[in-house]
């Protein structure tokens, strides 16, 4: 076997482009940053109204993950959104004009932009305040539009830089070459083989087959068992020839919408449908990836990117729930005895409404299942949503502050694993766990389906090396 | 977390925050070892651990990157399951941080690198409500080190730990009964406060429950 995939490690490091840098000290133009807040006005009717209609009652503040996390000014949301906010009743509003300071209503300053790259990037995104605001205003979209002023201005922060480069450049965030994902691919099949005795296979570019599995970053090279729990749900089934993954796009990521850039957001979601065109499938199947589920089934779908669509989208989770109310999956709960909880990804959580189907997958397939409080739509961010999990320069920020309440939710249960259908999310849980020297391991929904469901009456044996 | 530092075999390594080497240049076969015996391998190195790291070495030095785990498995012919048995903490956390691979170098050659979790295994060992494990025979090195963990002790397990650990193994096997703590104290020529400083949760809950023997009712 050596042999047979000894080019795997080859592929990924020669294809990895250059990143280019921002700027040192970027020019920005002040008019420019103006025109983009006063083109506010003329554009989606829901921005203007959460330019002009919050009350400054500071109910979003006491939802804040990160306002939780350190009480200071520049961590309340209002304040965030006033940065954009009172430059916009400056230029824009009729007593903004007239009243300037008195109704709040400035100008912007030279230089401020520097001290934005900080505050946008302190908003994880999670629309928790959107949630309980009683007007309805959702700061994260405020926060976006001011990303996207500081993306104009190549002040994006580079580690988002790069992933977005990469993605653009590759297809895929993590820039591994098609032969190194069919090595993974053929690796993971050996895998299950091993587990269960049989040949469970991994379909990689068929063209006709009915699902195109669209798994988020790193669960192949990475974190392999969500894949292989797919893989196992569609051959308990008896569909292992109805499903394919593609070999050029194999990662749902889309840092185009933490960086606010519409045009990369598009560009990097195009490739995606076009090769599920190509592939002729019927239902693109998106993974355990809460941003990449949202773009594709709430920005895309609705707004028509790409026209017609002869395909369906379907998260994973709702499927496998599906096919287990329906009585099709067994399990051997007993080989996940120790208690588990769920994470609710904003994305999917607040955004999406998949909030039933993990819980069904993870109630059948271990033995002590326990929420954590609040949940669902209500559930607090990990702390590294909006793309912080990746920046691990503020790794201090989203350990103590960000990721605080999060934390405290986790202990409560008493769990032992916490899963998370989100990447980013099992990366700040992950380094939350290290940070406070928990021993809670961090995982996935079809990871533990992986280890708990049967296969021709058997669940997974592993071998023990010990 | 801020930058810390170890010392292995007398000399002193510096880590960055997330507890990798850095600057790498400071590897050496100490590192390993002593690094080895922190991340869960207490039997010390073996030529299998020795033959993936010095893969991992190669890939860093000379052709300067980093493989995800899955290409990193299939190039040395390991199944998951036996990388975990050999490196308890998983391939970033555990090879990779033995073999010297900085954080900020692994991040920067895939981001995603720095997304592997926790490896995720079958928990190994089963315990009763109490904590005590359910099967004697499952025991290993590994469990005494679950259960230490969060008593703070300075230095973990100590050789005079192992010492009382093995006695409790042997004269439970041999009796199938558990020793009083006075047989304790005398076979190991120790007193009970000193026993009390080495096990701060106790003698049944702290050195009987480290060493896999069963709740005493």
């Amino acid at each position: 076997m050596a042999q047979d995939t000894a080019h795997v490690g080859a592929g990924p490091a020669t294809k990895r482009p250059e990143v280019v840098r921002a700027k040192e000290s970027p020019v920005v133009d002040p008019e420019q940053v103006i025109r983009a807040i006063t083109a506010i006005d003329g554009g989606p009717r829901v921005l203007k109204l959460y330019m002009e209609m919050c009350a400054r009652c500071g109910t979003c503040a006491s939802q804040c993950p990160v306002y939780y996390g350190k009480a200071e000014k520049k961590y309340n949301p209002v304040e965030r959104s006033d940065l954009i906010r009172d430059i916009y009743k400056k230029h824009c509003t009729t007593t903004g004009k007239l009243l300037g300071a008195l109704v709040g209503a400035r100008d912007y300053r030279d230089g401020e932009l520097e001290a934005w790259a900080e505050h946008f990037y302190t908003c994880t995104g999670c629309r928790r305040c959107a949630t309980y605001c009683p007007m309805g205003i959702d700061n994260s979209v405020i926060a976006r539009k001011g990303r996207a002023i500081l993306e104009a201005a190549g002040m994006t922060p580079d580690t988002m830089q790069k992933v977005v480069r990469i993605s653009l450049e590759t297809g895929n965030t993590d820039g591994a070459s098609p032969e190194a994902f069919k090595a993974a691919i053929e690796f993971l099949e050996e895998e299950m083989k091993e587990e269960h005795g049989v040949d469970i296979k991994i379909p990689v570019d068929v063209v006709g087959a009915d699902y195109f599995y669209v798994p988020p970053s790193g669960d192949v090279l990475v974190n392999p068992e969500a894949t292989t729990g797919v893989a196992k749900v569609f051959y308990a089934l008896g569909l292992q020839d109805r499903w394919t993954m593609s070999s050029h796009y194999f990662d749902g990521a889309n840092y185009g919408l933490f960086t606010g850039n519409d045009a990369d957001m598009k560009a990097d979601n195009k490739p995606y449908v076009e090769e599920a065109k190509r592939l002729g499938c019927k239902v693109l199947f998106m993974g355990e990836c809460g941003h990449a589920y949202r773009i594709m089934k709430m920005m895309m779908e609705p707004a028509r990117w790409w026209g017609d669509l002869p395909f369906t989208i379907m998260n994973c989770m709702e499927f496998t729930a599906e096919q287990i109310k329906a009585g099709k999956l067994q399990f051997d709960k007993s080989k996940n005895p120790q208690p588990v909880t769920y994470h609710d990804p904003c994305n999917f959580g607040r955004s999406c409404d998949i909030v039933e189907e993990p819980r069904i997958i993870l109630k059948a397939s271990c033995q002590d299942f326990r929420e954590m409080y609040p949940n669902r739509g209500e559930n607090w961010c990990c702390g590294g949503g909006g793309g912080l999990s990746a920046m691990d320069d503020i790794h201090e920020f989203r350990m103590t502050v960000s990721g605080v309440k999060k934390m405290e939710q986790v202990r409560a249960t008493g769990a032992k694993y916490v899963a998370a259908a989100c990447s980013n999310c099992k990366r700040q849980l992950a380094q939350l766990m290290e940070y406070y020297k928990e021993d809670i391991a961090v995982g996935g929904v079809h990871d533990m389906l992986s280890r708990s469901i049967l296969i021709n009456g058997k669940a997974a044996k592993r071998v023990d090396y010990t | 977390m801020q930058p810390q530092a170890v010392v292995f075999g007398g000399k002193e390594y510096t880590l960055d925050r997330h507890g990798f080497l850095d600057p790498p240049e400071q590897w050496d076969e100490d590192f390993a070892e002593g690094m080895a015996r922190k991340l869960g391998i207490h039997g010390g190195l073996t030529g299998d651990h020795w033959a993936f790291l010095q893969y991992l070495r190669k890939k860093f030095l000379e052709e300067r990157t980093v493989p995800a785990v899955v290409p990193a498995c299939a190039d040395n012919g390991l199944r998951l399951s036996r990388l975990r048995a050999l490196f308890p903490t998983g391939y970033h956390r555990g090879a990779c941080k033995i073999a010297g691979i900085n954080f900020a170098f692994m991040r920067d050659t895939n981001l995603w690198l720095t997304y592997e979790n926790i490896p995720s295994v079958e928990p190994e060992h089963r315990v009763d409500d109490l904590g005590f494990l359910q099967d004697f025979k499952t025991w290993n090195e590994r469990f005494a080190e679950w259960v230490v963990r969060g008593w703070g002790l300075p230095e973990g397990l100590t050789d005079r730990h192992w010492a009382v650990i093995r006695y409790l193994q042997t004269s439970y096997r041999e009796t199938a009964s558990i020793p009083t703590v006075y047989d304790v104290c005398r076979s190991q020529g120790i007193g009970l406060e000193e026993l009390g400083r080495l096990f701060p949760e106790g003698y049944h809950r702290g050195a009987c429950r480290a060493a896999g023997l069963p709740f005493m009712t």
